[in-house]
């Protein structure tokens, strides 16, 4: 009778268990953007894809995107930091990754950008949430989701190609002429600046001190699918806003 | 016979002292890992001491007659960094945990303050840095678990008495970091 309980607690601890590994079990990334709950338009997504692709042969800095209904019950803040380290975003000796996780769900509506150890001299926290506020936000309230992640995305490459990306003191006046003008800026680095990217920009701060490591395209994928994250962590840096 | 059997205890003896040894070698990884899990935690929370003058200042020169909470974080504060032992920090970082909940609560009665671009650049650095906390605390937490575990259970538990190792403390969070602040009238 006794062993009898005794091997049936063991079943429901072995139960318990096995439980826990599957609501911990994080989906596996599909490419640099997993637009799991597809909001995501097609061209945004290409543009990410090819961005995030770009910033990672030139730089050897990953950026993953993620959608998802919501985050099983942790905060999203827990959440990001330990996707972020399950999927290893950035390369394993640089810990050189980026994470922008949206959640849209019944009642959770959050984003939240998490920042590789490596990058987070050069994207502090008050930068990310700033840059969250200011290029991606505008787009969320008018449920344009892939848009907003995409201008996101882009702010936050041009930060860590060490642009200077001018932060408006007034927000809303300044923000269309901001964002016509960085897309311009982008199309113009886009079309002269392919082989040095972002280089030539006057706003450049050299007293930034960052100088994003250049490396060749790993694995010789060439035009290459995506190939997996490189094993990078993170700590728990960035910022997360509510809308 | 009296040679074999020398020989059989010598070998016995020795296979003794490769296990005893490398026992002792894994209880010191672990203990190097709670003792660099601990260090990060610490980084951390001098990482948020760092920033809270500056938070401190920027809400003072919206809510200057806030008088009193400005207090209470200073002594929290100071009382961080002047902790000697890991479970003064401990505890020195809950209050300070709650201190700055009150803070942040004050903060919501000043509408001009909550959108100014400053405040909300160093709030998010602060949330950022109690983030970082959090995680920190969950990876000290996981090193001591396996520490602890480990000097309780047999063979290392022969080692561990044999060199006096004690379990180290868990990093419990302040109970008021994980309530949501009540608003006082």
């Amino acid at each position: 009778m006794k062993k009898g309980v005794r091997i049936g607690l063991g079943g429901v601890l072995i139960l318990v268990l096995l439980v826990g590994n599957v609501f911990a079990a994080f989906p596996r990334p599909v490419g640099f953007v997993n637009d799991y709950i597809n909001v995501i338009d097609p061209e945004s997504k290409n543009e990410m894809e090819a961005l995030a692709r770009k910033v990672r042969e030139e730089q050897g800095i990953e950026i993953a995107v993620v959608t998802l209904d919501s985050t099983e019950g942790m905060s999203i803040e827990e959440y990001a930091v330990e996707l972020f380290n399950d999927w290893g975003i950035g390369s394993s000796t640089e810990d050189s990754g980026l994470l922008m996780l949206l959640i849209l769900g019944e009642e959770q509506r959050e984003i939240r950008v998490e920042v590789g150890y490596q990058l987070e001299g050069i994207l502090p926290d008050g930068k990310v949430g700033a840059i969250l506020d200011q290029y991606v936000l505008p787009y969320f309230y008018e449920g344009q989701w892939g848009q907003g992640l995409l201008t996101g995305m882009k702010a936050y490459v041009a930060e860590l190609s060490g642009e200077e990306f001018e932060l408006a003191e007034e927000r809303d006046n300044d923000f269309v002429k901001t964002v016509v003008s960085f897309f311009i800026l982008m199309m113009l680095l886009m079309i002269f600046g392919s082989r040095t990217p972002f280089i030539m920009g006057p706003g450049r701060r050299s007293s930034r001190g960052y100088v994003p490591p250049t490396r060749g395209p790993r694995g010789g994928g060439g035009f290459g699918g995506f190939g997996g994250f490189g094993g990078g962590r993170s700590g728990g840096g960035g910022a997360s806003r509510r809308f | 016979m009296v040679k074999k059997g020398l020989i059989i205890a010598g070998i016995v003896v020795l296979l003794l002292v490769i296990v005893v040894i490398g026992q002792y070698n894994s209880l010191v990884n672990l203990e190097t890992g709670v003792d660099a899990a601990w260090a990060q935690v610490e980084n951390q929370m001098q990482r948020r001491a760092d920033l809270i003058p500056n938070l401190v200042n920027t809400v003072k020169g919206f809510a200057s007659h806030e008088q009193q909470i400005f207090e209470d974080i200073a002594a929290a504060r100071s009382r961080l960094l002047n902790a000697q032992t890991p479970e003064d920090q401990m505890e020195a970082n809950n209050s300070l945990d709650t201190a700055l909940g009150r803070l942040l609560m004050v903060v919501e009665n000043y509408p001009t303050l909550k959108a100014d671009a400053s405040f909300i650049r160093l709030q998010d650095e602060l949330a950022g840095t109690e983030n970082r906390i959090a995680y920190a605390r969950k990876e000290y937490n996981e090193a001591v678990e396996k520490w602890n575990r480990s000097i309780r259970r047999f063979p290392t538990v022969l080692i561990a008495r044999m060199f006096g190792k004690d379990p180290y403390p868990y990093f419990q969070a302040s109970e008021q970091a994980r309530e949501v602040p009540q608003v006082q009238f």
